[in-house]
C-alpha cells in the first residue's frame, strides 16, 4: 500500500509521456544538414525541373493511356465480339479483356493519385521548409513506382494475351 | 409620389440582381475548378498552356488508326491481322514503359546533391 503512490505517480508520468509522443512525435522526417542546404539553395531549379517532369508526364499519360483505349476498344473488345458472333468465344481472352480494362482503370488512379502529390510538391516552399518538401518527394518517389508498377503489370497481360491469340489461333483454320 | 418609390427599389433591386448574379458565377466557378482538380482531369488537359506542341498532335492523330472489325469469319489469316494491328500499338507502349521511372525525379535528376563545399 504504501507503494501505491510512486506506482501511480510513475504510471501517470508514463501515460503523459506516451499521449505526448503519439500527439507530437520528435521528429517524423529528418535529413542531412547537406541535403537541407542543398534543397533550399537549389529550391528554384529544383521547382523548374519539376515542373518540367509534370508537363512531360502529363504528355506521357495522355499518350500510354489513348494507346490502351485503342487496345481495349478497338481490338479486344471487337475480337470477342467477333469470336462470339461466329460461336467462338475464348473465355481466357475474355477474361484478359476484362482483366487489362480494370487495371487501366487501375493506372488511371494512380496516376490521379500520383499527379496530386506531384502539384503538392510543387507548391510546397522548399526555401525554407527542406525537410518538408524532401518528406513529400519520398511520397511522390512512392507514388510514381505505383505507376510504373501498373504499366508494367499491363505489359505482362499484353504479353500474355498475344500468346493466349497465338494458341487460340493453331485452332482455326487457314 | 408612387413611381419615384418604384423606381428607386427598381435601382435598387437591378444591384441586387448584378451582386447575386456575380456571386453564383464565382462560387459556380469554384467549385467547377474544384471538381476539375480533384477529379484529376486538370492533370490530362494538355490544353494548358505550354503543354501541348504541333508536332505532337500530328504523333496523336497517327495514334488511332489501328482498328479490327467486329464483323466476319475467324481464320488464321485474321487473326494474324489482329496481330498485325496489336504488335503496332504495342510496339509504342513498350517505347513508352519506362516514361515513368523513378530516375526522373531521383535526388541527381533534380539537381539535389549532398556533397556541398
Amino acid at each position: 500500500m504504501r507503494y501505491n503512490k510512486p506506482m501511480k505517480k510513475l504510471a501517470f508520468a508514463i501515460a503523459v509521456v506516451s499521449v505526448a509522443a503519439s500527439i507530437c512525435p520528435l521528429s517524423a522526417f529528418a535529413i542531412s544538414e547537406e541535403l537541407k542546404g542543398s534543397i533550399s539553395t537549389n529550391c528554384s531549379s529544383i521547382k523548374f525541373r519539376l515542373e518540367n517532369v509534370q508537363k512531360d508526364d502529363s504528355r506521357n499519360r495522355v499518350h500510354l493511356g489513348a494507346q490502351y483505349e485503342s487496345i481495349a476498344t478497338n481490338l479486344m473488345m471487337n475480337l470477342n465480339l467477333r469470336l462470339v458472333k461466329n460461336n467462338l468465344a475464348n473465355a481466357k481472352l475474355a477474361e484478359q479483356q476484362t482483366t487489362f480494362i480494370s487495371e487501366r482503370n487501375r493506372f488511371k488512379n494512380d496516376f490521379i493519385g500520383y499527379s496530386q502529390e506531384l502539384d503538392a510538391l510543387i507548391d510546397m516552399d522548399c526555401r525554407n521548409e527542406p525537410e518538408k518538401f524532401y518528406e513529400q518527394l519520398q511520397l511522390v518517389r512512392t507514388k510514381r513506382a505505383d505507376v510504373e508498377k501498373s504499366i508494367k503489370r499491363m505489359d505482362e497481360i499484353l504479353a500474355k494475351h498475344r500468346e493466349s491469340i497465338l494458341d487460340f489461333r493453331k485452332g482455326l483454320k487457314k | 409620389m408612387s413611381e419615384e418609390g418604384n423606381s428607386g427599389h427598381g435601382g435598387r433591386n437591378l444591384i441586387i440582381l448584378g451582386i447575386s448574379a456575380s456571386v453564383i458565377a464565382i462560387v459556380t466557378t469554384a467549385v467547377s475548378l474544384n471538381i476539375y482538380r480533384s477529379t484529376g482531369d486538370i492533370f490530362l488537359d494538355r490544353s494548358r498552356p505550354g503543354y501541348i506542341f504541333e508536332d505532337e498532335k500530328h504523333n496523336e492523330e497517327d495514334d488511332q488508326k489501328e482498328s479490327f472489325s467486329n464483323e466476319g469469319e475467324v481464320t488464321q489469316k485474321v487473326v494474324d491481322e489482329y496481330l498485325q494491328e496489336f504488335d503496332k500499338i504495342n510496339k509504342r507502349i513498350t517505347e513508352a514503359s519506362d516514361d515513368f521511372s523513378l530516375e526522373a525525379i531521383s535526388d541527381d535528376s533534380l539537381g539535389i546533391t549532398q556533397d556541398q563545399e
